[in-house]
Parts: C-alpha cells; structure tokens; sequence
C-alpha cells in the first residue's frame, strides 16, 4: 500500500520535474495577482510559435546572423509584468510559488538583492537566474523585481545568456543595450 | 497586322447563319451527330464541366495560398510585436535590477 502511495506521488511530480528540466517556469501561481493588477503586460511565446515565425522575423543586416542564432536557440518567451495601485496588492508570500521553482536542481541564482525595511510594504527583490542543462549548457535564465507597486518576472527559455539578448538588440527595435547592463 | 488587331478579329462577335437553327433541329431528327473532327474543345458539356472545375480549382488554391501568406504575415508581425514586448520589459528590469545594485546599501534608505 504505502509502495503504492510513493509511485503514485512520483508519478504525479514527473511532470512538475520534467518542466523543470527545460529552464521553462510554471507562471500560473501569478494569475489571480493579475487580476489585482491596476496594469498589466504578458507574453506569452511558445517554441512552436518562434519556429515558425523566425524565418520573417529579421531582415538582411549586418547584425541578422547573430540574431539568427539567438532565436534559433530560443524555446519560448514568458513576461509578467504587473502594477498595483495599492503597495499592498500582493506580498512576498504571492511570489513563493515562484521562487520555489528556482530552488529547484538545474537554477542558479547569479544575482540577488533582497531588502527589508521597517514597514510592512518596506521590501524588494531582485533575482537572476541561470538554468543549466544536465550537459552544462544554459537552458534559460529569470529575471525577477518584486517591489510593493509592481512586479516583473521574465523567463527566457533555451540556449541563451544575458549577454545573448544583446544579439537581438536594434534588430526588432528593441535597445542595443539588452543584456549589456549585467550580461559583460 | 499586329496581334491586337488579329485577337479583336478573332474574338469579334460573328452573327449565326440564318438557317443554323433549321440545320440543327434537321440533324437532331435524323439522329445524326456532329463529326468528332468538328467538335471544338468547349462545344462538350463534359469539357465545359472540366474547364470550370480546373478553373475553379486553380482559383480556390490561389486564395487559399494568398490567406495563407497573409495569415503567416499577420501571425508573425504579432510575435514580433510581442517579443518587442517582450525583450523591452527584459531590458527595463535589467536596468532595474542594475540600478539597485549599483545603489550602496546605505543610500537605499531601508
């Protein structure tokens, strides 16, 4: 019985441990914060939906096979960016489901600042993640600001660093500085 | 005689002899038929059919080839939109969080 109850629950984490594996996080957690939102921004950009838009997605230039290859290696694209007009819309307790997931085998935190003050809404946090394949190569990154009036979490899965992200810069109208800031 | 003034000829109305009708039901009652050799390509109903259907296939392919194009063009300026979006809020938070680094701990007022 009890041999049972230890597959059975195994059976139900393989999921969870298989996304995992792929440096892509489970954002669901930071739906009912979205509601709370007084703005809101999310992408959400599948690997299927990359494939078959990169073909037209850059034009000839002089930075187009760098950007090439870092959409090549893009598996998907997740951004939640949200504001609240109250500093108490949400707290550290709403972002746990996330930060849980990044403890996980595989994350590396390469930049962290938490701060914590006096007040109840007196706190921030800033993180950086690395995922790391089982052969040592990157399988996305994480990016986290959690303040008391806005929250933004990215998750870029795939082969690509910060310093990566700046390959893709001026192309899509995006800045040239992507990346640079932390990535060099 | 150029070739404009050869089609207009060649498409230009032309009246029907006066006794076709006459000739026609004529044969229709002697049971004859006309010689194969004197068959154009669309005086069948199954060529006309034929054609019409070609026609119509060719036309159907071409919409849904151009749909299809202009379905991919849309779906990839939506995507790229996004990712625009995307890569845009992932640089405003890198410098965010480069900003609170580069902060020293006492000028952070916590």
């Amino acid at each position: 019985m009890k041999t049972t109850i230890v597959l059975a629950v195994l059976t139900l984490l393989i999921p969870v441990a298989a996304s995992a594996q792929d440096g892509k996080l489970n954002l669901s957690s930071l739906d009912r914060l979205a509601e709370r939102a007084s703005e809101k921004q999310e992408v959400t950009i599948d690997e299927s939906m990359l494939k078959s838009v990169t073909p037209g997605l850059v034009r000839p230039g002089p930075k187009a096979d760098a950007a090439k290859q870092v959409l090549s290696g893009l598996k998907g694209v997740y951004v939640r960016n949200y504001e609240f007009e109250k500093d108490k819309a949400y707290s550290m307790d709403d972002i746990a489901a996330i930060r849980k997931q990044l403890s996980s085998a595989g994350w590396m935190k390469i930049v962290s600042n938490e701060e914590k003050g006096k007040g109840p809404n007196d706190w921030e946090l800033q993180e950086i993640y690395l995922f790391k394949q089982q052969d040592g190569k990157p399988g996305g990154l994480v990016i986290l600001n959690a303040e008391p009036g806005e929250l933004s979490v990215v998750n870029i899965v795939g082969t690509i660093n910060l310093a990566d992200l700046d390959g893709l810069g001026g192309i899509l109208g995006i800045p040239h500085n992507v990346g640079n800031s932390l990535g060099k | 005689m150029n070739m404009d003034q050869e089609l207009r000829d060649a498409l230009q109305r032309k009246q029907a002899p006066p006794d076709l009708a006459d000739r026609v039901l004529a044969r229709i009652n002697n049971g004859e038929a006309a010689p194969a050799s004197n068959r154009g390509p669309g005086s069948s109903g199954v060529f006309r059919w034929l054609a019409a259907a070609a026609v119509l296939a060719i036309a159907a392919g071409g919409a849904e080839t151009y749909y299809t194009q202009q379905q991919q063009a849309a779906e990839t300026a939506r995507v790229k939109q996004e990712l625009q979006v995307a890569l845009q809020i992932t640089n405003d938070t890198l410098a965010r969080v480069q900003s609170k680094l580069s902060q020293p701990a006492e000028s952070s007022g916590r």
